[in-house]
């Protein structure tokens, strides 16, 4: 099957749906809740950060909180646009197999 | 691509945005502190310049620590009027607080009552803190659909 209009490979990998996911409702978050939600490792996680900051999803910046340097993301209006777009390209090839979508395990 | 790759991408949003709305999880002192917040505005024109003054400018200060105390607590802050149905919510209890200042000035400067700003004080008190909890149901609701 062709791959709807819409897709994008740089968000494909499921952490990078999931990060996006997060910064689309919040207006921004800290790299430890994302780790959590994606379940990944803090290598991992800082990977997947910068893949979406050099596509310019995503925009980071440093804090320092409890004397402690933190790392906080937000989703950048091009990344809402390309979250957005991947989404409905993803909804549009899971109905085209007439299939419902499972709850989340 | 296929279909059950779509699907398995769409099932890992909806779970990481069923986390999303478990991380956001309000304590009750939080819908309590925003209602104070509105019933400040509102019960302000009850007193003198001064007093109205300070009264603002400390709900402008706890606006400020509230959002530092949400990021501190959940990792993350979320703006009540972000793109979604609980825009609904804070839309509508917008008007209602507007409304109620307004009422609450004509009361406390034109017509010299300090009581009556006082009690729509309270009335924005309890409205606020039930609409912020109202917000929240609203929010995990949809995270969750």
């Amino acid at each position: 099957m062709d791959v709807p209009n819409g897709f994008d490979a740089v968000l494909h990998p499921p952490a990078r749906l999931q990060i996006a996911a997060v910064l689309a409702q919040a207006q921004d978050a800290e790299f430890a809740l994302l780790r959590q939600v994606t379940g990944t490792s803090d290598s991992v996680m800082s990977k997947h950060l910068s893949a979406l900051a050099e596509a310019g999803y995503v925009a980071l910046r440093k804090a320092n909180a409890n004397g402690r340097q933190r790392t906080w993301a937000s989703l950048t209006s091009s990344g809402r646009r390309a979250f957005s777009g991947h989404v409905k390209a993803l909804e549009t090839l899971a109905a085209s197999a007439g299939l419902r979508l499972a709850p989340a395990p | 691509m296929d279909q059950a790759e779509a699907l398995a991408a769409l099932a890992a949003k909806e779970k990481a945005e069923e986390q999303l709305a478990k991380a956001a999880n309000c304590p009750p002192w939080r819908h309590a502190a925003f209602g104070l917040l509105m019933a400040g505005i509102v019960a302000s024109p009850a007193f003198s310049f001064a007093i109205r003054t300070a009264i603002l400018i400390a709900v402008l200060a706890a606006i400020a620590i509230l959002v530092q105390s949400d990021r501190k607590r959940t990792g993350m802050f979320i703006n009540g009027y972000r793109r979604g149905r609980t825009r609904m919510v804070a839309s509508g209890l917008l008007i209602v607080v507007l409304l109620l200042y307004g009422i609450s000035t004509y009361y406390g400067l034109a017509l010299g009552d300090s009581l009556t700003p006082l009690l729509l004080g309270l009335a924005a008190f309890l409205i606020a803190t039930v609409a912020s909890v109202i917000w929240e149901r609203v929010f995990v609701r949809e995270m969750c659909a």
